[in-house]
């Protein structure tokens, strides 16, 4: 490894930093306005605030509860939950994300201890003719994706799917999910590691095969 | 830093957590350890796997957000109402009222005076402040950046950041990187912008940066910029394509202009198309769909050109039009786009764009070698027998094993000429026969053919084996009675040569076909006055297929015992056959006539009856024994893999509807797609309603189909009349028999030809006297004499005197003339003067309703001719008598479909005349001698 390459590493290291600041700032100060918008009754000011949420919320819903349908409803209650407690909350005393998150995670809990997922496999939004496989083999590669996702603990699975698909930061996945940094790490770390270890065994397996 | 050490890190450092120290010691340790290195490698690619396949399926539902704010909204308008009604208790006193009101007009006032006071005072300033200023340096940004400013002004800043994330751009990207070196301090260039600076950078700037400002970004780029813009700002209605703005504009704000333009077309929801409707279509061409969907709702609904005639069948029962327009495009890969005109309403019209339709075309490529492919494992199976002769192979076939039998069999035929010719080709012909040239090999090789190994005349001879050669003092007589002791095998006469042929033909898409001919002629010489030749053929003698033709195995039997309620649905189908369906005639007498057969869209219909899913799927004209595709009591989900085997579709149950209220487990609300497995290959043997329908109303109206309706049905494409599944469908479903004329590909350019005539032309083909020679114009007689001459130049024109062309088209359900012994041209013409110089004239159409008139008929027409008749045939048998000549009543048959084309080239019999039939042709008589 020569100088230049160290150097190199460091500074794109700074730049995600930077931007990475520079955007969560720039996020808070427009979330606090809408916020406060939406407080004072501005629907649309109220719109864009959920739909900064809208996916996140999905995201994490499907990673408790392992299946669209349920996620789509546990969504669903959770924005409805927000908005009617929306004048209780107060500017400063938590962030929305942390409450909003805390919201999600009460309906969650709910919604799994009442019903069992009806159905894991659906088959939807595949935008269609975008690669030549076959359907057998797009079918097959999300069966095993699920089958490995549905085998991690479900906060870890959501925390995952988080920073997977959402590109949450460490730092914004732990003030919605209320934890520290430090765990969110962690669990990150042994997601992946469960992840790894199931595709060196499914290799293993179709080897054998 | 050890490996085990650097693997508890690579989890953080791939999320940017170890900063400094650490995260240069695990760098350092993965350039050098290749173990590590692939591990983080996979957690890499694990992360893009996961994103790639659940990214997709997370997409919130387009009304999710809506429906929650219609809730809450609901709510809090009940919540206002019920306060309302506790207004009077809350505020009894209205002089309470009264005062609060007078308090905030005051409080107005002394706004307005403060902000008057404070706005002079703000002037005076401005005027004591220093004319120059110093201007800072603006940073040029590159498209990317401004493109995510741009979209933070109403998105979240997150949504861009999962954007380019989502593409492995963020934090590593080309473009962010230059950002930091353009400065070439290393110093985050965001911070620079606060820094002071001189004159001359402020005016002079890198060439580079100053470059890439003026040049248009590489279509890679631009694609993934509009890939993350689309991914950041997700339309409502997501089913219409929304094109995204390409700008000739180098600065800023036209940039954010067109972006935010973008923006607010994709933010558009247009209730109209909330309205509810219901479809019971059934194979409809998606032109007349939008018509009638136009028609009920008033919204302007337009297929493209791209799919206007592509047939759909889709029943639903009060589905929101948008759902409905949704699973019209999505399913099969078309788009709708959005216009309006000025003042106006928007304006729907569905394509398909090139995009899908070049994907469609690699699929059919893909399909062709795979045919290509299986035909070669097919011929290859011949390989054990190519050192056997014709004779050994037919000895050998008569005691091989059941399996080996047909193979034997079809080898030791005319099938040993090309199956041994195949194998000794050279690459360049192997790639000639694959491209469909056809290649012939001679012993005596003519321009275009090539010389025939000499090892394989005789077993080119020896396959020919149902005509033998008696050798007379001063000539050679083919004869096809084998017992005849004077007769001796092709093979054992040395002045017969061998010629054979061999092909590889698409015969229909994604399915090759070898075929071949063997013969033998005899040049003309002193042995034959005109030549002799014999070309036998029984092909195909292999063909290959493409694995997608073979029966579909569906996506949902991987999945044995689904969790879905609704596919555990027990259903019983039972088809009926539609109306428009003509019915079958009974084959005869006393026997039932055979049941009409069902297409998928009735198969279809009867199964949305049955469950109440609502259906949407392609149609291609492929026809069902009922009792295939019925069923009774039997679990959904087995039902349709079933289906989809016996019928090569593939279905998927949707889980995504708008259906307001509807149960995410309801069958009502949830589509069923179906589309056919080889969608691809279908696509281009369909035929559109619109032609189908108006030959079909023709045939009806007319009890046959025209001669100008059967040429403009000619005009179809090679591979809409070599359809297989559509050439049924047309002749039992639609009611056009004649279209089986069509199905020999060598006849088709003579029915083609008479294209290029006018329809009071081809009347005239029709008549006694056909068509004249003079009466075309040069095209035409170009065309005619092409046909007619082939091969033997013009030595004058006087030869074409009574140059005729001549067409006989003919239905079932007359009687006409003809002589007996099988299919004879002197149906159209007589040959009335003997000898090289003679003359033959044109017998009319016999034709009539009954026996008895036709040969009437018969008779009528033939003393005029029948003096010189009886001088001619007197030259052979002088015991003949006119008596003799004349048609008889066992000359009188039942006429059946057929279309002969008959080209005439004179009245003089020096050159024969050439006439064409399906299957048969060319075919030459009558040649003076």
């Amino acid at each position: 490894m020569n100088g230049d390459d160290v150097q190199r590493e460091q500074i794109v290291g700074v730049q995600s930093w930077c931007l990475a600041v520079s955007e969560s700032d720039e996020r808070a100060v427009r979330e606090a306005a809408l916020l406060q918008a939406a407080q004072t009754g501005d629907l649309t000011a109220l719109d864009e605030l959920l739909a900064l949420y809208e996916r996140p919320l999905l995201v994490f819903c499907f990673g408790i509860l392992g299946q669209r349908e349920d996620a789509e409803d546990a969504a669903q209650d959770t924005m409805i939950r927000a908005l009617r407690a929306l004048p209780t909350l107060r500017q400063g005393q938590a962030s929305f994300r942390n409450w909003i998150f805390k919201i999600a995670r009460n309906v969650c809990l709910d919604r799994k201890g009442k019903r069992q997922p009806t159905e894991w496999l659906d088959e939807d939004r595949l935008a269609i003719g975008r690669e030549l496989n076959s359907p057998e083999e797009l079918a097959l590669r999300r069966l095993q994706i699920a089958d490995a996702l549905e085998r991690l603990p479900p906060p870890r699975r959501a925390v995952f799917l988080l920073r997977v698909l959402e590109g949450w930061s460490a730092e914004e996945i732990a003030t919605a999910v209320g934890w520290n940094q430090k765990r969110v790490y962690n669990e990150l770390g042994k997601a992946r590691g469960a992840l790894i270890e199931w595709r060196r065994r499914s290799a293993e397996d179709e080897a054998k095969r | 830093m050890k490996c085990q050490q650097v693997r508890r890190w690579l989890s953080k450092y791939q999320d940017g957590c170890p900063s400094g120290r650490e995260a240069n010691g695990v760098a350092t340790h993965l350039r050098g350890c290749a173990e590590c290195c692939r591990m983080r490698d996979q957690m890499i690619s694990l992360d893009s796997e996961v994103r790639e396949t659940l990214g997709p399926r997370l997409e919130p539902l387009s009304h999710l957000r809506r429906c929650v704010m219609d809730h809450w909204l609901s709510e809090r308008g009940a919540a206002i109402a019920r306060r309302r009604r506790c207004y009077p208790l809350l505020w009894p006193d209205r002089a309470a009222t009264l005062f609060l009101l007078s308090l905030s007009v005051v409080a107005a006032l002394m706004t307005l005076f403060h902000h008057a006071w404070w706005q002079q005072n703000e002037q005076s300033k401005e005027q004591i402040r220093p004319i120059v200023q110093v201007v800072q340096p603006e940073r040029p940004l590159t498209a990317r950046r401004r493109l995510r400013s741009s979209i933070a002004g109403t998105h979240s800043s997150k949504y861009v950041k999962r954007g380019l994330a989502r593409r492995g751009t963020h934090g590593s990207d080309p473009l962010d990187a230059s950002e930091f070196h353009q400065h070439g301090d290393g110093r985050p260039a965001l911070h620079q912008q606060h820094l002071t600076v001189d004159d001359l950078v402020h005016w002079n700037s890198d060439p580079e940066i100053a470059t890439r400002e003026w040049t248009a970004l590489s279509v890679d780029e631009w694609d993934r910029i509009e890939a993350g813009v689309r991914q950041a700002i997700r339309a409502p209605d997501d089913f219409v394509q929304i094109p995204f703005p390409r700008l000739a504009a180098a600065s800023d704000r036209p940039i954010a202009q067109a972006v935010e333009s973008y923006k607010r077309e994709a933010a558009i929801v247009d209730p109209r198309l909330s309205r509810a409707v219901t479809c019971a279509f059934k194979a409809v061409a998606l032109s007349d769909l939008c018509d009638r969907l136009r028609t009920e709702t008033g919204i302007q609904l337009v297929a493209g050109n791209s799919v206007a005639d592509e047939k759909v069948t889709l029943y639903c029962k009060e589905m929101p039009l948008r759902s409905v327009m949704r699973q019209l495009s999505r399913p099969f890969g078309y788009a709708w786009t959005r216009s309006k005109k000025e003042g106006g309403e928007y304006r729907y019209e569905l394509l398909q764009d090139l995009r899908s339709q070049l994907l469609e075309e690699e699929l059919r490529n893909r399909d062709r070698n795979a045919a290509l492919v299986a035909l070669e494992r097919e011929i290859e199976r011949y390989r054990p027998y190519l050192e056997l002769s014709p004779n050994e192979a037919l000895a050998r076939a008569e005691r091989a094993p059941a399996a080996e039998k047909p193979l034997l069999e079809k080898y030791a035929d005319v099938g040993w000429a090309p199956i041994q010719i195949y194998f000794r080709l050279s690459p360049q012909e192997l790639a000639m026969l694959r491209a469909g040239q056809e290649l012939i090999f001679s012993e005596a090789p003519r321009p275009g053919e090539r010389q025939l190994p000499a090892d394989l005349k005789r077993g080119v001879l020896e396959c020919n084996r149902h005509y033998r050669i008696i050798r007379q003092a001063d000539r050679l007589d083919p004869t096809g009675d084998a017992n005849d002791p004077r007769a001796a095998p092709l093979a054992d006469v040395p002045e017969v040569k061998a010629k054979l042929a061999i092909m590889i033909s698409e015969s229909e898409l994604g399915q090759f076909t070898l075929r071949g001919h063997a013969g033998a002629f005899i040049e003309r010489g002193p042995h034959h006055r005109h030549g002799w030749s014999t070309f036998e053929g029984r092909p195909p003698y292999a063909v290959g297929r493409a694995p997608s033709l073979a029966l579909a195995a569906t996506e949902r039997t991987k999945s044995p015992a689904p969790r879905d309620l609704v596919l555990r649905t027990q259903v019983t189908l039972r088809p009926q056959p539609s109306s428009l369906a003509p019915q079958p005639p009974a084959t005869g007498e006393g026997s039932a006539a055979p049941e009409p057969k069902l297409t998928t869209a009735e198969v279809l219909e009867a199964l949305h009856r049955a469950t109440g899913i609502p259906i949407v799927a392609d149609f291609y004209t492929r026809l069902y024994e009922p009792k295939q595709v019925s069923a009774r009591g039997e679990p959904l989900s087995v039902l349709l893999d079933r289906l989809g085997e016996t019928m090569r579709l593939r279905w998927r149950l949707e889980g995504d509807s708008e259906a307001p209220g509807a149960t995410p487990s309801g069958a009502e609300k949830r589509w069923l797609q179906i589309r056919s497995a080889t969608y691809y290959q279908d696509r281009l043997k369909e035929v559109p309603n619109r032609l189908l329908t108006r030959w079909a109303g023709a045939r009806r109206r007319h009890g046959m189909l025209p001669l100008d309706d059967l040429v403009e049905t000619a005009g179809l494409s090679d591979t809409q009349l070599d359809g297989e599944e559509m050439r049924q469908g047309a002749v039992e479903w639609w009611g056009i028999p004649e279209w089986s004329l069509l199905r020999y590909d060598d006849f088709r350019p003579h029915v083609r030809f008479l294209a290029e005539f006018t329809p009071e032309q081809r009347r005239m083909m029709m008549s006694a006297e056909g068509l004249p020679f003079g009466k075309m114009n040069l095209a035409q007689q170009q065309g005619f004499l092409s046909y007619a001459i082939k091969g033997d130049p013009l030595r004058s024109f006087d030869e074409l005197a009574g140059a005729t062309l001549r067409v006989d088209y003919t239905q079932p359900g007359a009687f006409q003339w003809q002589k007996p012994g099988g299919f004879t041209p002197t149906r159209w013409i007589v040959r009335v003067e003997p000898g090289p110089a003679g003359r033959r004239v044109l017998i009319p159409p016999i034709r009539e309703r009954t026996r008895e008139a036709a040969l009437a008929a018969a008779r009528r027409a033939f003393p005029p001719i029948t003096p010189a008749l009886l001088a001619a045939f007197r030259q052979s048998d002088p015991t003949l008598d006119a008596d003799q000549i004349l048609p008889q009543p066992n000359q009188i048959f039942p006429t059946e479909l057929d279309l002969v084309v008959v080209y005439i080239p004179g009245t003089a019999t020096a050159r024969g005349f050439r006439w064409f039939r399906r299957g048969q042709g060319p075919l030459v008589a009558d040649q003076g001698g």
